[in-house]
Formats: structure tokens, C-alpha cells, sequence
């Protein structure tokens, strides 16, 4: 039968029609089924959390053999407490004298980005598609290190509920593991840890990323030639999206547990001396996610992230609350709005000179788009980026990418001098349990 | 009726989490029976079949009985739990696709929909319920999980946000996505 006019999703009929509530029947079937099957469902042993935070590889012994005696127990922990403090303290000695690599414009060189699993580099113009990884474990989130020699990336084995920080060079040789961090769990090949952020250290020997597990994330800290790793920080403050300072000494990342708590945070690459930068205000339903992706500026004198504002917007048509993208002066605090529009604002992401922020932004009605503007505030104007997704500049800051909004979207590149946009699809026809399209520009030297 | 052990002395539900998280099955059974008819809603509503959301629901149980004592953080077990339920919903319609086996859903008529209220002819109702549950089943997994969570288990953005561990931007991208993707459905099963 023809229908004059089909219904549409604000119709309280689609969703009356949709929802299938149970009867006291079929959840009594569910639970007597269930309670069966728990009898012979056996539970997995606790786990007992070490510090350092090391959690064992596949294939790898978890535990040392056991020799013995508390004695023995108590030298080993003694042991192990002075191992991480002398290596905290060389961390901190030998980042601290590493001298930044020029920030600026540099000539632009491969776009890596992961598709099917598998981590792929193009030309520039989209073309040369070179598979640089394969097999069946997905890897996923390529990052190139600033100095364009290699690229990082997370790698989860096909079953397995550890992913793995791996480091390659820049032509796909020498994979190594940095580092780890288990899922929450594996489910259907989809884990509930989303975050799978990468930040390169400016000397490229250090890679910081969101470590733990759910509600509990925290800063990690791993030596990208795979001699170690560990969580950093306040354990009970939470810390996601790291970001290091341009002389590799500090680290920004969103913290805080509490409401008077969250906020945008700076501590020692060690982990020590953690302050926050953001006022601490009520902020509405933003919940622990009322701040994102803080970012340092290349002359390390202030911080760029977006927060949530809590304004509804009139025309959308679904819950919203307006973001604006902030640059905070880091020594005096001082914050200063980007945008005031009454609008999504997101994925601020700074040029590779420090001149301008590029952002998503969305009203709650195609199209969306990429803004950039001058850093202050100045030189507005928009890119044409359909869908949603993080945001990264060409190395001569020429041009915006982002990432696949879904596997069908492909890649943008979008052109400033030309307002032409570019898009490298993606091969593969479904995203893996960790999405698809993340992409990365090499930098190479200017 | 739900038979569950009684235990007159634990009832704050950290405390439960963490006897379930020893083995106390006691426990874990005081945690998800009394959830049981909203899971059952939420795997319903997205699986659109009633074995296959009975199904997952036990999944989804089982699983979280088995993975407990990963969980660090108890405050979360809601969330965590729910997180399993729709991942098992996503497996459930992966492997339906897989099978490409067609079902005939007989249960197309949803309970809160009264005929008698809303004035349009029998038929056009019934045909507009139809229309409906076929544009929905045209969606993928995740559009469905999303738009189940926000409109019938009634998550606010800041909720599904923290289920999902993603911004709340990006879940009212999706949502948005999600809305739009449904409206096309409607249409094309509209013509």
C-alpha cells in the first residue's frame, strides 16, 4: 500500500512503533534460562592490578616463576618501587634536556591512515595506495611522528582483549611494540575502550596516549623503541587525550572525576606537579566531558581545546548543547572564546606555525564544515568538510584532512588556496571494531 | 516470579558489584534480575525479534558474570552492563546478515500502540506500523543502538557519551546521523 506521507522520527508513533516491551512472561524465561546456563558459566579468576601498570603480552608469561617467602616478596617490591622511581627519574632528566625540533611549515609527504584493519599510505594527491601493515590483526590510528621517520599506531590481535602501541619506520620495516593497554573487555570484537589517541613526544622517543580501562582512563607513557611503559599521574584524578608541550616536558590532558574537578590539566612528563588550567564552573549536563582535546600552541604559551557551554540550540534537531573552541593563556589562565556561536564546535586543532585553529563546526542541520581561523580570532572563514571527525593540517599548512566520518565517506582533504576538496576512499566496506579513516600527514623537512 | 537468593544484609550496589566480582552469584543475581525487563526492551528494540533479544540479553548476561571481575571501577556497572547488551545486539544482527536468512517478525504490532486513538483508518495504521519497523531494520547496527538508547531506553546524550567513551559531540553527530538515516528509510519504504 502507497503511503501520501511517510511518517518521520519526531512522530511519537515511529517510536511507540519501534519499542517492544517485554511481559512478565518473557523476562521469567530469560531469567530461569540464565540461571542455568551461570551454573556452568565459570568466571573469570580476579585480577590483581600491579603497579607499574604492565599489563603481560599474548604469548607472554604474566607472572615471574614464583620463588617464595615474604622476604623474597618484599626485596622484589622494594625493588621495583626503586627500578620505576629511577626511571621516572631519568625520564624526567633526559626529556627535559631534548631540544624541541623546529615546529613551522615543512613540506608535506604521505598520508597514512587505517582501512580494513590495515595501515595505508597515499601520495598527497590520493594516489600510490601502499599497504604498510597486514595480517589479520586490526590495526588501526597511524600517527606520524613530527619528524616524519616513523608512524605509531594501535594493533589488536584478532581475539585478543590487549591492544597494542606499535612504532614502524616510515616504510612499514621494523614493527615493535612500545607499549599495551588492555580493553575492558572483547565483545564481538567491539571493546568498550574507545579511546585510541597517539601523541608523539616532540624528539619522537616518547609516545603518550589514554591508558586504563573504562572509568578508570589515565595518562601512558610509552619509549617509542619498545623498552617500556607505564600509566603517569593522579590515578584518582583520570586523565584522556594527552598532549605534549613543545619542549617535551609537559603534558595537557582532560581530567577530573568529580564536577569541581574537571577540567583541562598540565603535569611533568613524569607525572608530578599536576595543575589545572581551566576555571572549574558548573557546566550544565557536560558531564567529565565538557572539555576536549587540549592541544599545545607550537610556542608553548597557551592551550587550545573546546568546551561545552550548555546552550541549547533552537533549530536542532536533536539534544544540543553549543561547544566553543577556547585558547587558554597557560601561566595566567586567561580564556579566550574562538567562537561564540551557537553551534557544535569541535576538534580544534592548531596550524603547524601556530597562525591559525581549524575546527569542526555543525548546527544541527547539514552541512557541516571545517572553520579556520586566525589564532586571534581573526581571518574567519569555512572549508567545505562533510560529516564529522577529527581534524589534522597539511605540514605546509595549506590544507585541512579529516578523518573517514564512515567507511562509505572516505577521507577529505580540503584545500585552502583552492577551496577544492579532495576525497581518498577507503577500500574496505565495513568499519573494524575500532572504526576506520583515521589519517595522519608525514612531515618532512621544510 | 523472579526467584532471587535472599541477602537482608548488602544492598547498596557497589557492595554487590564487589561480591559478584568474588563469585557470589547471590550477588550478581541481585544486580540483574531486577534489569532483566529493560534489557529485554533495549535488545528488543533493536533486534526487533523476540528470541533473538531473549537471546542476547542472556548473552549479554553470561558475559558480564564471566568478565566481572575485570571491572575496576563499580559505579559503572550499569553502564558496563549495558555497553555488553549492545554489543551483543550488534552481534546478533552481524550474524543474522551472515546467515542471510529473511525473518517474518509475527510481533509487528507493538503493545503502546492503541489503534483505537489516533483516528486513521485501521489499515493505514497497521500499514504505517509495518512501514515503519521495515525502515527501522533497514538500518545498521550502530544507527539502531543509538537511536534505541536516546528515544525508547530514554539515555541522555551525556549518558550514551559515557557508554560508548566518546565525546558528546560525536554521539549527537550519530544521533543526528542516525535520525536522518531513519528518515530516508521511511521514505524509501514509503514509495
Amino acid at each position: 500500500m502507497k503511503n501520501e506521507r511517510p511518517p518521520r522520527p519526531d512522530d511519537p508513533m515511529v517510536w511507540s512503533t519501534i519499542r517492544k516491551e517485554p511481559d512478565d512472561t518473557a523476562v521469567e524465561a530469560v531469567w530461569a534460562s540464565l540461571s542455568d546456563r551461570l551454573e556452568t558459566t565459570p568466571q573469570l579468576a580476579p585480577r590483581i592490578i600491579t603497579w607499574p601498570w604492565s599489563p603481560a603480552l599474548p604469548g607472554v608469561s604474566r607472572r615471574s616463576p614464583r620463588i617464595g617467602g615474604r622476604a623474597v616478596t618484599t626485596f622484589a617490591t622494594v625493588a621495583l618501587v626503586a627500578l620505576v622511581v629511577l626511571i621516572a627519574a631519568v625520564a624526567v632528566v633526559t626529556i627535559g634536556r631534548r631540544v624541541p625540533p623546529p615546529f613551522g611549515l615543512a613540506a608535506p609527504g604521505l598520508i597514512a591512515f587505517d582501512d580494513g584493519g590495515d595501515v595505508v599510505v597515499v601520495d598527497q594527491d590520493g594516489t600510490r595506495r601502499r599497504e604498510l601493515t597486514s595480517g589479520p590483526a586490526v590495526d588501526v590510528r597511524p600517527t606520524w611522528s613530527l619528524d616524519g621517520r616513523m608512524i605509531a599506531y594501535w594493533s589488536v590481535p584478532r581475539g585478543e582483549t590487549v591492544a597494542r602501541l606499535m612504532v614502524m619506520d616510515a616504510d612499514g620495516s621494523h614493527p615493535r611494540i612500545a607499549g599495551t593497554k588492555e580493553l575492558g573487555f572483547d565483545v564481538s570484537g567491539r571493546p568498550v575502550v574507545d579511546w585510541f589517541d597517539i601523541a608523539w613526544s616532540p624528539d619522537g622517543r616518547f609516545l603518550a596516549f589514554t591508558g586504563g580501562v573504562i572509568g578508570r582512563p589515565q595518562v601512558g607513557i610509552a619509549r617509542a623503541d619498545g623498552s617500556g611503559s607505564s600509566l603517569i599521574g593522579d590515578p584518582d584524578l583520570l586523565g584522556q587525550t594527552p598532549a605534549w608541550s613543545p619542549d617535551g616536558t609537559k603534558l595537557a590532558f582532560r581530567g577530573g572525576r568529580a564536577d569541581r574537578e574537571r577540567g583541562v590539566y598540565v603535569m611533568a612528563a613524569d607525572g608530578t606537579d599536576i595543575v589545572r588550567v581551566t576555571t572549574p564552573e558548573q557546566l550544565g549536563d557536560g558531564g567529565t566531558f565538557s572539555y576536549f582535546l587540549p592541544t599545545w600552541s607550537p610556542d608553548g604559551t597557551r592551550l587550545l581545546y573546546s568546551k561545552m557551554v550548555g546552550e541549547q540550540h533552537p533549530a536542532a534537531a536533536v539534544p544540543f548543547s553549543a561547544y566553543r573552541i577556547i585558547v587558554v593563556d597557560v601561566v595566567s589562565g586567561i580564556e579566550t572564546p574562538l567562537s561564540d556561536d551557537q553551534a557544535y564546535n569541535d576538534y580544534p586543532v592548531w596550524s603547524p606555525d601556530g597562525s591559525r585553529v581549524a575546527y569542526m563546526q555543525w548546527k544541527g542541520t547539514d552541512p557541516s564544515y571545517s572553520v579556520v581561523i586566525g589564532a586571534d580570532g581573526s581571518n574567519r572563514t569555512t572549508l567545505p568538510i562533510p560529516g564529522w571527525n577529527s581534524l589534522h593540517w597539511s605540514p605546509d599548512g595549506q590544507a585541512v584532512i579529516a578523518d573517514a566520518t564512515d567507511v562509505s565517506a572516505g577521507i577529505v582533504v580540503s584545500s585552502l588556496a583552492g577551496r577544492t576538496m579532495l576525497t581518498i576512499p577507503l577500500t574496505s566496506t565495513v568499519p573494524t571494531a575500532f572504526g576506520a579513516g583515521a589519517a595522519s600527514w608525514q612531515r618532512l623537512a621544510p | 516470579m523472579i526467584a532471587i537468593s535472599t541477602r537482608p544484609v548488602v544492598r547498596d550496589e557497589t557492595s554487590l558489584v564487589a561480591l559478584a566480582q568474588v563469585g557470589d552469584r547471590a550477588a550478581f543475581e541481585m544486580l540483574v534480575a531486577p534489569r532483566i525487563g529493560r534489557l529485554l526492551r533495549l535488545t528488543g528494540s533493536i533486534l526487533a525479534n523476540e528470541a533473538d533479544a531473549s537471546d542476547a540479553v542472556q548473552e549479554a548476561c553470561l558475559r558480564a558474570w564471566r568478565e566481572l571481575p575485570r571491572l575496576r571501577d563499580a559505579d559503572r556497572f550499569e553502564a558496563w552492563l549495558w555497553q555488553i547488551a549492545v554489543n551483543a545486539c550488534r552481534t546478533a544482527l552481524r550474524s543474522r546478515r551472515r546467515s542471510q536468512v529473511r525473518e517474518i517478525a509475527i510481533d509487528e504490532m507493538p503493545p503502546t500502540f492503541d489503534l483505537r486513538q489516533s483516528g486513521r483508518p485501521f489499515d493505514d495504521q497497521l500499514s504505517q506500523a509495518d512501514l515503519v519497523g521495515r525502515a527501522f531494520r533497514r538500518l545498521d547496527p550502530d544507527k539502531r543502538s543509538i537511536l534505541v538508547l536516546h528515544h525508547i531506553d530514554d539515555r541522555s546524550v551525556t549518558d550514551i557519551a559515557e557508554l560508548y567513551a566518546i565525546p558528546t559531540g560525536t554521539v549527537k553527530w550519530r544521533l543526528y546521523s542516525a535520525r536522518k538515516a531513519l528518515q530516508r528509510a521511511l521514505e524509501v519504504e514509503a514509495r
